[in-house]
């Protein structure tokens, strides 16, 4: 019995496509997460995500032979069908309302009131505050947000980010750089808000 | 460290990620000096913080989704395989793309080419066709015009000329083979100067010229048909007038 674990994607993809199926389950294993949250943090919307990653392997599915391995690794193979997803899914929302941070807030709501009743006040700020950074990273230009949803939210370092979006170390690099400062400027009111809200409204009235 | 050196260092430095101990400790002394640094250093920090909320935020995966790509894959897997399909790389398609431009090209230009028809306004009341020069086979268009004095051209194909002659006797006949039958020169013709197609020109000439021109008219006065053959540079070369 051969150790999948060991096997490169590359390996797994060309024994998936001969119709092995527990080297599909290996690579899905491999590569759902960081599809998953990429989709996530690019639609604000788990619907949405799950749609891109289902969408993602069926594509690998169909169009993994055209695979080339000169090119780069699989995992930036399917990033790309993930971003050309991402991208058909925004022009087809565009039309409509931004869709808010989570796609069901009362439910959300629900499981924080049991998951954190002790904390419940501190669960809420942090949900706030990352709804608020979550919008802010969406109102940037498109090649800021790659950047800043590729290294700060998925992780990756500047090189695999790099290789990913086929660009320079150094590109990352400043794109990141510059999207930092823009984040930094829009949520300001948001730094300013927590001084206020920390120092409460007893300064105020005493 | 500088300002501009700090920037450079600042986002590995609040993400604790690779920043060399002596970096790290010129980063801390000059942040202990420098206030808009400082500054720029908790505008970071608080944002590493909250991009840590938004990390933590996410959501899982479901596993109706693990369920539903697995489905997929069975039923991918179990329909019959289709032909794969013959993908053209990016070099081939623009010389498929080009080879396509190329003949539609060609087929423009060929239908775009002059015809070897001579339309002829005549005073005749029907349309006729009358049979061009030796030069051309192709039979020549004739209709019918009440107005005055007219003319109306059509590229006039090039005679067919022998093979020049180096011969100063054969060069004079060659100006009676250079026009087409029935054509007088007008000028000295020959392999150089009447080398390219001409155009035939229908004029309508008062009779008076033509009779000066020493020709006899059954008809003296009004006017006479005449086909003038003009080449490229504007000037006449021959002209035949109806009989």
């Amino acid at each position: 019995m051969d150790n999948l674990q060991l096997s490169s994607d590359a390996d797994l993809l060309t024994r998936l496509l001969a119709g092995d199926e527990r080297a599909f389950v290996a690579l899905y294993d491999r590569l759902k997460s960081g599809i998953f949250r990429y989709a996530f943090y690019m639609t604000s919307s788990k619907t949405a995500a799950e749609e891109v990653t289902q969408e993602v392997f069926i594509t690998l599915l169909k169009e993994g032979r055209s695979y080339r391995q000169t090119r780069g690794d699989v995992g930036a193979f399917a990033f790309g069908i993930a971003r050309n997803f991402v991208h058909r899914i925004e022009r087809r929302e565009r039309p409509y309302l931004p869709l808010p941070v989570h796609d069901s807030p009362l439910e959300n709501l629900a499981s924080t009131l049991v998951a954190h009743s002790e904390d419940l006040s501190g669960q809420m700020i942090r949900d706030e505050v990352a709804g608020r950074v979550q919008a802010a990273i969406a109102s940037l230009p498109d090649h800021y947000r790659q950047a800043v949803v590729l290294c700060d939210l998925c992780e990756l370092s500047y090189e695999e980010a790099a290789a990913r979006l086929h660009c320079a170390v150094g590109t990352i690099r400043s794109r990141l750089n510059r999207a930092h400062a823009i984040l930094a400027q829009k949520l300001e009111p948001l730094r300013r808000g927590a001084d206020i809200r920390s120092t409460g409204t007893e300064g105020c009235l005493t | 460290m500088t300002c501009q050196e700090l920037n450079l260092h600042l986002d590995n430095y609040v993400r604790k990620e690779s920043t060399a101990e002596s970096d790290g400790d010129a980063i801390t002394a000059h942040l202990s000096t420098c206030s808009d640094c400082r500054r720029l250093f908790e505008e970071r920090n608080e944002l590493e913080r909250s991009l840590q909320f938004v990390r933590d935020s996410a959501p899982r995966s479901s596993e109706e989704l693990d369920a539903r790509v697995l489905a997929n894959y069975r039923r991918l897997v179990s329909e019959p395989a289709v032909a794969p399909k013959t993908i053209l790389s990016r070099p081939a398609i623009l010389a498929w793309t080009a080879f396509a431009a190329a003949l539609l090209l060609g087929a423009a230009l060929i239908m775009m080419r002059p015809k070897n028809t001579v339309t002829i306004r005549t005073q005749n009341p029907a349309p006729q066709t009358i049979a061009t020069s030796p030069a051309t086979s192709e039979p020549v268009r004739s209709t019918t015009s009440q107005s005055k004095p007219s003319i109306h051209a059509r590229h006039f194909p090039k005679p067919r000329h022998q093979s020049a002659s180096p011969d100063p006797a054969l060069a004079s006949a060659q100006v009676v083979r250079s026009l087409p039958e029935g054509f007088r020169s007008l000028m000295y013709c020959d392999e150089l100067s009447c080398a390219q197609d001409m155009d035939m020109i229908r004029v309508q000439l008062p009779s008076a010229f033509v009779m000066r021109s020493g020709r006899s008219l059954p008809q003296p006065g009004g006017l006479v048909n005449a086909d003038v053959l003009v080449g490229p540079d504007g000037i006449a070369r021959g002209i035949r007038f109806e009989q």
